[in-house]
């Protein structure tokens, strides 16, 4: 059992690397120039920052899928505000996130429907509001804007909210709180954890997080168009339960998962495209992905339904 | 825990090596190799798509050129990984169909710091700033397009002499610039002759959804007797064809369409389609040449052009067999066609001769050159 | 049943139940060592032993929810493999085991037939008015019928839990049942039908193994007594005239003191209030609570289990807002509305139903025992790594935890040993007001006697306890005070004296 799970903690890593030599082979070392390294940071990047957030979510064993249409509606509010001063824009992106992050979670704390439902019916909503707001189209952003997705700011922000993150969720009472919703909601109750307050600032972090990536992403494009971020909370779902989060959440949720993840899913994407795998096919291949790496992080002690 | 270290090290090592040890192995060769021009498109699959990347892979091979398609579902942020990542695969040109204007810019941006050339096809920019913006770069090439507008034009136009009065237009994605242009086609068509334009939906881009709104149209205006289908790629047009078969409206209700659907010759014979445009899948072919010859060290302009080209109207059963013959079984413009529009092959030729080339495709033409 | 000689010795030959040099280990404990065992036909067996020696687990490879790493097993002298719980039960060998077993959101009947709905099954539809009715029967047999059958589980309180586990048990018609420590969860009337039911069997001559650390219980109700000590078997002894002394030090296997409730016979406490607790009402619960919490007091309540006393336990920690009346922190002037609040102003409570309200069983026991105490150990935000580590050892240390390390999941505990990792997280909180409901339930004698001395000297220090118990002597042994309640309200208030007695508490109880 023990060794088992020495195992399981390994498995992202191993997978990473695995998936890193696998392409290098297939792409006879394309992979791995540094132009295209530098092209899977930059495509990575917004992943990343999102499963960040999301990570602090799922360590409570809850979901949250509304982060595609958040990042398309965050997008076009950062683009429609940029238009009247290009200052606006990351405010307005941020203000989106924390908004609707306050949403779930209020939701979710207060009224005690399933995460995944209340994120999916927000994912919804979102995605009319994101189709609204860019009047089924797109809305450009002032071309000097572009000069703003550099790996200057990239990195040095993606090192930040890492060490940042990481300290709050390992090194801190919040971290730990949220773990302990994710193993026993009743007994961290039972222990003064103070659950309802948790859950909204989890889902207040992933959101803030997803406007900071609707930005970043309306930045990188130069447009916010109706279909940004579309299926986006799959990846990032993907990418974490590649990383090793544990559906359930609770005292095994790692905060590597959302960079190991991150980064997997961006190469494989990127290892695929070199490659030349067909669109279709490369959907199906990160499916069968995603269901390995269910199987393999599944704990089957906690059979817990997904708060 | 102590193993656990040494194992995380050892790890971390073996990563470190992989990254950077192999990166040495597999250093960047700097051979001769063919020219390689990156294709981005919305699908792969689906008749147009099918048909775009054939007819490409065609012309690379008489070149001795290749192309690497890369497939962005018409999102702009793959759009834009898509030209990274091509680009990163060493393509020495893009050319890709853009979702929208707003996305040109960063294109163009990647282009200029990367030093490819890109080009569009099937598009014109139609934003007055995003247009003088991509002209101010000197790897923006240019771009082909048909006239969507004459496009709508003149099957609006076709509707009407069918006798309709009431019409429909199914359209897909708004903001995308050829949709919005076939759209003010038919609605120039529509105000000239007289015929009502009772209703029109956005972002169809699949069979299903186009034969639900078809449903839903002809059930909320009986009076109904045409359907603009603006596009697609194909699945529309079958889609909204089976709408009307499923209420025996064919032959009452008259349906144009623009791309192409599978079954060309039956459609037209059992009177499902008025008329149809198509096979301006040749375009992106132009904007192959107009990559490769700047590739190739002869651009055929220091400027940035727009090529404007002619889609096919097919309106009888005899087109319909004609274009199959001509131009689907064969490519529509043959090997020795093709190296004459290249200055490699042909000292001589000039950006006016493509223009002419490109302006003068139709069924005829094709007709005209293989017979 | 009358035999001759000869059929004695057959009847030696094919016992009931014979398990045979079994071993068992987890990962690096060994739970069980070569343990050879017999119960015979119609018999009543008690098995005891420390917390951790490894009676569940003995009781659960009979009854086949793990298999042993070797050994094995013959039932009536025939090779017995039982691959799960349902297969023992078809062997007819059932367990009532010490954790709650039934699955919340599903109704009594669904839990009572779990596995068995085939019997309700017509044309590949549940029957469920069929399986109501079947509920309904089964457990007016066992005297439960206040019980429905269409409730949801999950809003029963603990003890009916564990008589519908009871129930469900019993419905196999076992010719060995088994009884992991489930007394301890139980109230007076919840014992009687238990021990009602196992004379039963007796009677019938089916055999029952019970296991409890209330080795008076198992000395007034068992035949013989088994005695487990670190995994291996260290006795079985005949009960006859057996004391609770002896069997107490067989077991922990060196001399007790005397007795381990205190020595004084008087109470004793600061005047200072901590504590006032004025008019608190919970409609349906309790009424009208009024006391005072000293400093330095241990403050009984006592009563039957639906008494309202659980749920004024958990009043007084605030997670359950009571309809009316005040709770107030006296030093603090401090009104206490929410668990938060509560916590903050040092108050710490050990709920009775340990597995889903006192630990998070898929995380670690340091994780378990630091929870409560982040705040405490944090600097600016930062919680080390270290002073956790030392918190743990600290903790587990204090209570004798039986563990292989402080990253040790809680769910592979023994039963007593994860009752002392919930009690930890209050004590290495440094709480000055401890509410504790049923805090030994589960424990070993010694550990008992240890908790008790504990209590003692947290007294000593000046720091308060509410203990809410179902057990008297143990209310009568450590308080200063014990409130009874009875139909939610207070009864009655004794003081300490020397000749209280469990009868003159009872008779304000019902
Ligand atoms: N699944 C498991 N994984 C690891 N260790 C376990 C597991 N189950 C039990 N153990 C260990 O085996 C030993 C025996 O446990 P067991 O539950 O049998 O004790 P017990 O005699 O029932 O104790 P208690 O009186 O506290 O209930 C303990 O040290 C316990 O930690
Ligand atoms: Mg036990």
């Amino acid at each position: 059992m023990r060794k088992m799970r020495g195992i399981k903690k390994i498995i992202p890593y191993l997978g990473l690397i695995m998936i890193i030599i696998l392409f290098s082979a297939l792409t006879q070392g394309s992979l791995i120039t540094f132009r295209n390294l530098k092209l899977i940071f930059n495509q990575a990047v917004v992943l990343i920052i999102a499963c960040i957030g999301v990570t602090f979510v799922m360590s409570q064993g809850s979901l949250d899928l509304s982060q595609g249409s958040l990042l398309g509606i965050s997008g076009a509010m950062a683009a429609t505000f940029a238009a009247l001063n290009t200052t606006l824009s990351l405010p307005m992106a941020l203000l989106t996130g924390i908004a609707v992050g306050l949403i779930n979670g209020s939701l979710l704390a207060f009224f005690k429907i399933p995460s995944f439902i209340i994120t999916l019916c927000v994912l919804f909503i979102l995605r009319g509001l994101t189709v609204i707001a860019t009047h089924s189209g797109s809305i450009p952003i002032p071309f000097e804007m572009l000069e703003l997705d550099s790996y200057q700011i990239k990195v040095p922000l993606l090192v930040t909210i890492i060490v940042i993150a990481c300290y709050f969720f390992n090194y801190t009472k919040i971290g730990k709180s949220m773990r302990a919703i994710g193993s026993g909601e009743v007994s961290a109750r039972y222990s003064g954890v103070p659950v309802e307050r948790m859950k909204i600032l989890a889902y207040l972090v992933s959101g803030v997080l997803c406007g900071l990536c609707g930005w970043l992403n309306v930045v990188r494009t130069g447009a916010a168009d109706s279909k940004t971020g579309l299926l986006f909370e799959l990846d990032i779902l993907t990418a974490l339960v590649l990383g090793g989060m544990p559906l359930t959440g609770g005292s095994s949720a790692k905060f590597h998962s959302a960079i190991i993840g991150g980064l997997m899913l961006a190469i494989l994407s990127n290892g695929m495209v070199l490659v030349g795998i067909k669109a279709e096919l490369q959907q199906a291949v990160k499916g069968v992905i995603f269901l390995l790496a269910v199987y393999l992080s599944f704990e089957r002690e906690s059979v817990v339904l997904i708060k | 825990m102590k193993t656990k270290k040494v194992l995380s090290i050892v790890l971390s090592l073996v990563f470190a090596f992989v990254l950077f040890g192999a990166h040495m192995l597999f250093a960047e060769k700097e051979e001769e190799r063919p020219y390689l021009i990156g294709v981005s498109i919305w699908a792969d699959s689906g008749p147009l798509s099918k048909k775009v990347i054939s007819n490409l892979r065609y012309a690379a091979d008489v070149l001795g050129a290749e192309v690497e398609v890369a497939v962005d579902g018409f999102k702009p942020d793959n759009q834009v990984s898509n030209i990274e990542n091509l680009i990163a695969r060493g393509c020495d040109a893009v050319m890709i169909c853009n979702c929208t204007d707003a996305v040109v810019p960063k294109f163009v941006k990647l282009a200029d710091e990367s030093k490819v050339p890109l080009a569009l096809y099937f598009r014109k920019i139609n934003d007055p700033e995003i247009k003088a913006y991509a002209e101010s770069s000197p790897y923006f090439i240019g771009n082909v397009h048909e006239d969507e507008v004459a496009v709508g034009y003149s099957l609006g136009k076709a509707l009407a002499a069918k006798g309709c009065k009431n019409a429909v237009i199914i359209n897909y994605n708004k903001g995308d610039t050829t949709a919005e242009n076939r759209y003010v086609g038919y609605k120039k068509a529509f105000a000239e002759t007289g015929i009502n334009l009772l209703g029109e939906q956005w972002d169809i881009l699949d069979a299903e959804k186009a034969a639900n709104t078809a449903e839903r149209f002809i059930a909320a205006f009986p009076e109904i007797d045409a359907i603009a289908v603006g596009g697609g790629g194909g699945g529309p047009l079958s889609g909204t064809i089976r709408a009307v078969k499923n209420h025996n409206k064919v032959g009452q209700i008259h349906i144009t369409a623009s791309d192409f659907g599978p079954d060309i010759e039956n459609s037209l014979k059992n009177q499902e389609v008025a008329a149809m445009s198509g096979g301006h899948w040749t375009d992106p072919f132009f904007t192959f040449i107009l990559l490769y010859n700047y590739v190739d060290g002869h651009p055929l302009s220091d400027k940035v052009e727009t090529i404007t080209m002619q889609p096919i109207y097919l309106t009888s059963v005899s087109d319909a067999q004609d274009y199959t013959k001509w131009c689907m079984d064969e490519p529509p413009y043959n090997e020795e066609e093709i190296k004459n529009m290249t200055v490699k092959h042909n000292k001589g030729f000039t950006l006016s001769d493509l223009r002419r080339i490109a302006a003068a495709f139709s069924l005829e033409d094709v007709m005209e050159r293989h017979k | 049943m009358a035999s001759t000689n000869g059929v004695m010795l057959q009847e030696e030959d094919v016992s009931l139940l014979r398990v045979d040099n079994i071993n068992k280990t987890f990962v690096t404990t060994r739970a069980l060592r070569d343990v050879k065992f017999e119960v015979e036909e119609g018999e009543i067996r008690g098995l005891v032993g420390e917390n951790g020696s490894g009676k569940s687990t003995l009781a659960s490879i009979i009854s086949g929810i793990i298999y042993p790493d070797n050994g094995e097993m013959l039932k009536h002298g025939k090779s017995y493999e039982p691959g799960s719980l349902l297969d023992a039960n078809r062997s007819k060998i059932s367990i009532v085991v010490q954790e709650m077993a039934t699955i919340d959101g599903l109704t009594v009947a669904a839990n009572l037939f779990l596995g068995e709905e085939k019997l309700f099954k017509k044309f590949g539809f549940l029957n469920t008015s069929g399986m109501n009715k079947s509920s309904m029967k089964v457990l007016q047999r066992f005297g439960i019928e206040n019980i429905k059958p269409d409730a949801d589980i999950s809003f029963l309180s603990f003890e009916d839990r564990k008589l519908v586990e009871f129930a469900k048990a019993l419905y196999v018609e076992p010719d060995l049942l088994i009884v992991d420590e489930t007394t301890a969860a139980l109230s007076q009337h919840g014992r009687e039908i238990l021990f009602r039911e196992i004379e039963r069997l007796k009677s019938k001559n089916r055999s029952v193994i019970f296991i409890s650390h209330d080795l008076g219980e198992v000395i007034e109700h068992c035949d013989h007594i088994t005695i487990m000590k670190d995994g291996e078997i260290v006795d079985t002894v005949t009960t006859g005239s057996l004391k609770e002394r002896a069997l107490k030090e067989l077991m922990v296997g060196r001399e007790l003191q005397q007795s381990y409730y205190r020595e004084d016979t008087e109470a004793f406490y600061s005047d200072d209030v901590v504590l006032g607790v004025s008019d608190l009402t919970l409609e349906g619960s309790y009424y009208n609570i009024s006391f005072e919490l000293h400093r330095g007091e241990v403050l009984g309540i006592g009563g039957l289990t639906n008494c309202g006393m659980h749920l004024l336990g958990k009043t007084l920690f605030g997670l359950e807002s009571a309809s009316s009346g005040t709770i107030e922190v006296v030093k603090r002037k401090k009104v206490i509305t929410n668990y938060v609040e509560a916590i903050a102003n040092g108050i710490g409570y050990l709920p009775k139903n340990r597995d889903q309200e006192g630990l998070m069983l898929l995380s670690s026991i340091k994780d378990n025992i630091c929870l409560p105490s982040l705040s405490k150990i944090q600097r600016n935000t930062f919680i080390s790594p270290r002073k956790e580590r030392e918190l743990a050892e600290s903790g587990t240390r204090q209570l004798n935890i039986k563990m292989s390390s402080i990253n040790q999941f809680c769910l592979y505990l023994s039963g007593g040993n994860k009752q002392k990792v919930t009690l930890s997280k209050w004590l290495v909180r440094d709480s000055d007001i401890l509410i504790l409901d049923c805090p030994t339930r589960g424990i070993d004698v010694a550990v008992k006697a240890s908790i008790y001395s504990l209590m003692q000297e947290l007294k000593v220090k000046g720091k308060s306890i509410i203990m809410i118990s179902e057990e008297l002597q143990e209310l009568i042994g450590v308080s200063d005070r014990i409130i009874v309640l009875k139909d939610g309200r207070i009864k009655r208030i004794f003081s300490r004296r020397k000749d209280l007695t469990e009868e003159e508490i009872i008779h304000y109880m019902i």
